[in-house]
């Protein structure tokens, strides 16, 4: 009997030892190798963003045009652009721009969006139906039109176009957070916090939040991909940085695309496979995020 | 069904009407005006007060938007500035160039997405599923204009296999006096000219597969996960159970109920390519609608960008209207009423 006991209490007491929801997402992530690839991908973005000038083995601003467009060879590893410069050093320098953008436009639309999410869940009425019918407008409209609109008005350069992709994103998290909170707001759990005894703040911060921020986290992610993917469309449209030789991926593609056809080597579209990587990086990890973070798929 | 079909077609109107207000308070808010854009920087604050006067941009914004609408109301979605033409005429000029794209482009990524769903979902777990799960991640990593850079430069200036801009060869062939801008139609049916059309297919194939990577990608993994979803289904059991064939029990079971979800993501991209590729047609010099409104919004050209702004979500709408009304066929446990 006493054993009996013993058993019993391993086997309740076991499962609440340290399983916060937090550290068993953790757990699932780490043992997900496709997200592990994306966090890979995603720190030596990161890193290269952080520490290019000792990496960058060139000044990316530095060219002599009598070395415009030299093929792969030891001293540029990925060749020179139409200006001379090293390829390799811009990309790296490059990288820098692409963070910003992405990491300025996702906080932005994160912080508007989760305001606004939050005060139609919490509200609800007539609060939330109007600023759901304004997130359906905004929705209905063609995405990069909207985005491409606001920058021509606002003028170019790497803020704007990081604030012009937050306002795509402001819709979208809204309605994910305001969704799930609808969600979890009649959920069981909620009721057996209220059932305790616990005060409102308590519930709203303790139980609510954190559940339904989890598909916020795996939205933000796939929006920084998407915001990299956006700034350097925008880039090679031609409403990057007004310094041409602040180094951006787009803008760079765009004078591989001019000179396609009269000398631009392939090396000139490496600064693609740098967005690649780096998008594919925040989509592993966005991919890897969903699974672990829904609690019904513990494993 | 009727019913159904005219209640969404009412809900619309009150989505172009708030549509309307947000797009004229955004470009009226934004810093700039058509006439900036149309006498340059260097102009006199007279000739710009009058260029003002002469388009409306002098009025309070709210008669501005009553003339607007009142406008639409008589069928007149506006001139534009730039180039004072019928915003209409334009889009009318311009479309069908945008359809044909965003129908190879989803004839590529179904034809190719489906399938490929379909077979790793058949194999989960194998090599193949594998390989297809990561290309259909790069397929949705890769920027569009950077595989319309690869494959012209591929393709284009390495192999000279195929054309990288433009519609058709404007030296060999004339559609200036068409009767409708859908090249493939008019060289095939109307014109019966085979070369003609076989050009009209080779300018396509690039712009199609740019445009359509990213809608493949989507619709495989969508695919992937819908037939994984059956294939675990009672019904499948039973229907293998009964010794159906295997190709009867794919046909009849798997993929019918699977239809739905891949229906569904099909049509939102769709409507998505309707919107206008402005990077994949300014690539591939393709004149759509996506590059007229990219040049509205460099000129901060009011009217094209609210009207043709309105007519895009008109056609987005329409598109996943016909996108639920198929629902109904695919799958009989659905009825609108």
């Amino acid at each position: 009997m006493a054993t009996n006991n013993v058993v019993l209490r391993q086997v309740i007491e076991e499962p609440l030892k340290g399983s916060s929801l937090w550290r068993d997402a953790a757990r699932r992530l780490v043992h997900t190798p496709s997200a592990m690839v994306g966090l890979f991908l995603i720190g030596l973005f990161v890193f290269v963003a952080i520490f290019a000038p000792i990496i960058a083995p060139y000044d990316p601003t530095a060219g002599n045009i009598i070395n415009k467009f030299q093929p792969p060879s030891v001293q540029h590893l990925l060749g020179t652009d139409l200006q001379g410069r090293d390829i390799l050093s811009r990309i790296i320098w490059g990288a820098r721009a692409s963070l910003w953008v992405s990491i300025l436009s996702v906080t932005l639309g994160l912080a508007f969006g989760l305001i606004t999410g939050a005060v139609a869940g919490f509200f609800g009425g007539w609060v939330d139906f109007w600023i759901m019918r304004i997130v359906d407008v905004m929705l209905s409209l063609p995405g990069l039109l909207l985005t491409i609109t606001i920058v021509v008005f606002l003028g170019p350069g790497l803020n704007t176009i990081a604030f012009a992709i937050a306002i795509e994103n402001v819709p979208i998290f809204a309605r994910i957070l305001r969704s799930s909170i609808l969600g979890l707001k009649e959920s069981d759990f909620t009721t057996a916090a209220r059932s305790i005894g616990a005060k409102e703040s308590r519930i709203l911060l303790n139980h609510v939040m954190p559940n339904s921020l989890t598909p916020v986290i795996v939205a933000a992610t796939l929006a920084l991909a998407t915001a990299i993917v956006d700034a350097a469309g925008l880039g090679f449209l031609g409403f990057g940085p007004q310094d041409p030789s602040t180094p951006e991926w787009g803008t760079m593609l765009t004078d591989t695309y001019r000179y396609l056809t009269s000398g631009a080597g392939f090396t000139a579209l490496f600064p693609g496979v740098a967005i690649i990587l780096a998008v594919l990086g925040f989509n592993l990890l966005g991919d890897g995020l969903r699974e672990s973070l829904d609690p019904r798929l513990k494993r | 069904m009727l019913k159904y079909i005219v209640r969404r077609l009412l809900l619309l109107i009150p989505i172009l009407f708030g549509l309307s207000i947000f797009i004229i308070v955004l470009v009226h808010a934004l810093p700039g005006d058509p006439c900036s854009s149309i006498l340059g920087e260097h102009t006199s604050p007279d000739r710009l007060a009058a260029c003002q006067h002469g388009l409306g941009l002098d009025q309070p914004l709210y008669v501005q938007y009553f003339n607007y609408m009142n406008g639409l109301f008589h069928g007149n979605l506006g001139t534009s500035a730039t180039n004072r033409v019928p915003v209409l005429d334009e889009f009318l000029a311009r479309f069908p160039a945008t359809v044909e794209l965003s129908l190879a482009a989803m004839a590529f990524a179904i034809g190719i997405g489906v399938p490929l769903g379909i077979s790793a979902a058949k194999r989960q777990g194998s090599l193949f599923d594998n390989v297809a799960t990561v290309l259909s991640l790069i397929g949705i990593s890769i920027p569009i204009f950077f595989l319309g850079l690869l494959l012209a430069y591929v393709f284009g200036v390495w192999l000279h296999w195929l054309p990288t801009a433009g519609r058709y060869d404007l030296r060999v062939y004339d559609f200036s006096g068409a009767g409708t801008n859908f090249l493939l139609w008019e060289s095939l049916v109307i014109n019966r000219n085979i070369p003609e059309f076989l050009d009209v297919v080779r300018h396509l194939i690039l712009p199609a597969i740019a445009l359509g990577t990213i809608p493949l990608a989507v619709v495989a993994r969508i695919t992937r996960s819908a037939v994984l979803e059956v294939l675990n289904e009672d019904y499948v059991r039973t229907a293998r159970a009964k010794g159906l064939t295997s190709r009867r029990v794919d046909r009849r079971h798997v993929l019918r109920n699977a239809m739905l979800p891949i229906a569904t993501i099909i049509g939102l991209q769709t409507g998505l390519l309707l919107g206008g590729a402005v990077l994949t047609e300014t690539i591939f010099a393709w004149g759509g609608v996506g590059s007229w409104l990219f040049q509205a919004a460099v000129d901060k050209d009011f009217i094209v960008i609210q009207s043709g702004t309105l007519i895009l979500a008109t056609v987005f709408v329409l598109v996943n209207l016909s996108v639920d009304v198929s629902y109904a066929y695919l799958n009989p446990r659905i009825r609108y009423s």
